[in-house]
C-alpha cells in the first residue's frame, strides 16, 4: 500500500478515535447534568435551614444524607409514573408554603388533603407528561397532540368533572355554569349527551376521551392541543371548522372557558372502586336538553308561562 | 489495527529519509491511538455496567407515608393495607414489621388472641412472635422490622428498604 495513503487511514482512524472519546465523554457529563439534580439539592439545602437536629435528629439525619434522584409516583390503578416531585419535592410541605418555584406547596391543601400525591399522583388533576423530568418535556408548555397536556389555570375544572360528576358537591362553579351555559344555548340540540338531545352534530359523551388526533389544527391559532382547539372553536367554530353548520353567539372569555371546562369534563373513563367519589343516594345528573316552548311561536303564550 | 497499520507503515518505510523524525512521529501516533482504545474501552465498559443499574424503576416507592401518630393508640396494630407492613405502637414507641413470610412471601395474619403467637403464615404454618422471631414451621428467618421517621409535618414514613437490624423503637 502507499505510504501516503496508510498515513491518510491513520490519520482517520485517530480523528475517529478523539471523536468517539469526546462522545462518550459529552453523553457521561450530559447524562450526569439532569435537570431536576440542581432543584433537589437545592431543596436538601432549604429544609435543613428549616428543621432542626434536636427536635427530630432521626429526620434531619435523613434529610442530611439525601442523595439526588428521580422521584416519582407509580399509580398501577391508571398506569401512571409522575415525576413531577423530582422537582416540585416540597409540593405537600407546610414548610415551603411562601418558597419558589418549583419548591412551593400546593395552593390548595384542603384538595391535596382528600386527594394525596402518594394515592393519586400529578397528571390525572393537571395532565401534562408525567414521566419526563425536564421543564418543557413535562408539558409546562403545550406540546402537540400530547392527550392531556398541562391543564391551564382557567379549565382546571374540567379535571375536576372527569371523576366528580355531581358538581354541586365539589362546589365547581365553573362546571355548573358551563353546563348551564350548555343547556341554555340549546347545544343539546345537536349534541348528544348520554343519550340526551340530538344526533346532528358530534356525541359529545366522552369528548375529553377523544383521541387530540381526531381534530383538525390546520385553521388554529396557537397549541395543537384539544384544549386549545375547543376555546377556538368556541370563539369562533366557522374558523376552526369552515365545514361544520354549528354556530355561537358571541361569548366573553370568562363564558368560554366554563362551557369549556364543561365540555371537556365528559368523560366515560371508568376509575377503580377506591378512586371513585361516592354520589349522594338518587343523584341523577341534571338534564342538559330541556326544551322551552318559545313564547312568541306558540298559540297560547299566556297558558305557557303559567304552567312553566 | 491502529497499532497493525502504523507497524506496516514501519516496515515500508525503511528507506525514507528522514527516518529520526518519523521514528518519534510514529512513537507519538502509537501512543495516541494506544490512549485512544484504552479511554474508549474503559468508557464503554463503564456505562454498559451503568446500564444494568437503572435510575429508577416503575415500581411504587418503598418509602411511604402511613398517616399521623394519632392515628396509631398505644398498644395497637394496624396493618398497613397494600403494603405488608404492620405499625405496632407500644408505650416505649412504635415500630414497622413485616408481614411478608420469609418462607415463600405468603402474607402472614396478624394473631391477637395468642399471647405467644404474633403472626402465623396461612400457607405453610409458620409461626412468629410478636417481635417477629421464628417460632416454628418452615421459615427460615426472623421478620424484618423496618426504618421509620416522623417528618416535619408530624406524619410517620415507613422506609421499607432499609432494614431496622437494631429494632430500635421510634420514641414519639
Amino acid at each position: 500500500m502507499e505510504k501516503a495513503v496508510l498515513r491518510k487511514l491513520t490519520v482517520l482512524c485517530i480523528i475517529c478515535g478523539l471523536a468517539g472519546i469526546a462522545l462518550v465523554g459529552t453523553m457521561v457529563i450530559r447524562d450526569d447534568n439532569r435537570e431536576w439534580k440542581p432543584y433537589q439539592a437545592d431543596y436538601k439545602e432549604q429544609l435543613l435551614k428549616k428543621i432542626s437536629r434536636d427536635r427530630n435528629p432521626a429526620f434531619y439525619e435523613r434529610v442530611a444524607g439525601m442523595q439526588p434522584e428521580v422521584r416519582q409516583v407509580v399509580i398501577d390503578e391508571w398506569g401512571a409514573v409522575d415525576r413531577c416531585v423530582s422537582c416540585h419535592v416540597g409540593i405537600e410541605d407546610p414548610l415551603f408554603a411562601d418558597a419558589r418555584q418549583p419548591f412551593t406547596k400546593h395552593p390548595n391543601p384542603e384538595l391535596l388533603k382528600n386527594h394525596p400525591v402518594e394515592k393519586y399522583g400529578c397528571t390525572i388533576c393537571h395532565g401534562g407528561q408525567g414521566l419526563s423530568t425536564t421543564f418543557a418535556g413535562a408539558a409546562h408548555k403545550s406540546i402537540a397532540h400530547w392527550p392531556v397536556p398541562m391543564v391551564s389555570k382557567g379549565l382546571m375544572q374540567s379535571r375536576c368533572g372527569v371523576c366528580h360528576k355531581d358538581f354541586e358537591a365539589i362546589g365547581a362553579d365553573r362546571l355548573i355554569k358551563g353546563r348551564e351555559i350548555f343547556k341554555e344555548m340549546h347545544c343539546a340540540g345537536c349534541h348528544q349527551i348520554e343519550r340526551q338531545g340530538g344526533a346532528v352534530g358530534p356525541d359529545l359523551s366522552a369528548f375529553a376521551d377523544k383521541d387530540p388526533g381526531s381534530f383538525t389544527y390546520a385553521n388554529l391559532e396557537g397549541g395543537h392541543s384539544k384544549q386549545n382547539w375547543v376555546i377556538e372553536h368556541f370563539k369562533n367554530p366557522k374558523k376552526v371548522s369552515p365545514s361544520s353548520p354549528m354556530h355561537l353567539p358571541a361569548m366573553s372569555d370568562y363564558q368560554i372557558e366554563c362551557l369549556a371546562s364543561y365540555v371537556l369534563s365528559l368523560s366515560q373513563r371508568d376509575f377503580p372502586r377506591q378512586y371513585t367519589p361516592k354520589l349522594r343516594a338518587g343523584f341523577v345528573p341534571p338534564r342538559v336538553d330541556v326544551t322551552v316552548p318559545e313564547l312568541e311561536l306558540s298559540s297560547d303564550a299566556e297558558n305557557n308561562q303559567g304552567s312553566e | 489495527m491502529d497499532s497493525g497499520t502504523n507497524s506496516t507503515a514501519a516496515a515500508l518505510a525503511v528507506n525514507a529519509p528522514d527516518e529520526a523524525a518519523d521514528e518519534s512521529r510514529r512513537g507519538f501516533v502509537k501512543k495516541l491511538t494506544v490512549t485512544t482504545l484504552g479511554l474508549g474501552f474503559v468508557a464503554a465498559v463503564v456505562e454498559s455496567f451503568r446500564f444494568l443499574k437503572p435510575n429508577v424503576l416503575y415500581e411504587p416507592s418503598r418509602i411511604f407515608k402511613v398517616g399521623e401518630v394519632s392515628q396509631f393508640p398505644f398498644g395497637s396494630r394496624t396493618v398497613i393495607e397494600g403494603k405488608g407492613v404492620e405499625i405496632i405502637r407500644e408505650k416505649d414507641g412504635i415500630h414497622a414489621i413485616s408481614l411478608v413470610c420469609t418462607h415463600l412471601g405468603c402474607l402472614l395474619n396478624s394473631i391477637g388472641n395468642d399471647p405467644e403467637i404474633g403472626y402465623a403464615c396461612p400457607c405453610h404454618g409458620s409461626n412468629f412472635t410478636l417481635k417477629g422471631e421464628v417460632l416454628g414451621g418452615p421459615a427460615p428467618r426472623d421478620l424484618p422490622w423496618y426504618e421509620m421517621y416522623m417528618d416535619n409535618t408530624g406524619t410517620l414514613v415507613v422506609d421499607a428498604s432499609k432494614v431496622n437490624h437494631k429494632r430500635t423503637k421510634l420514641a414519639v
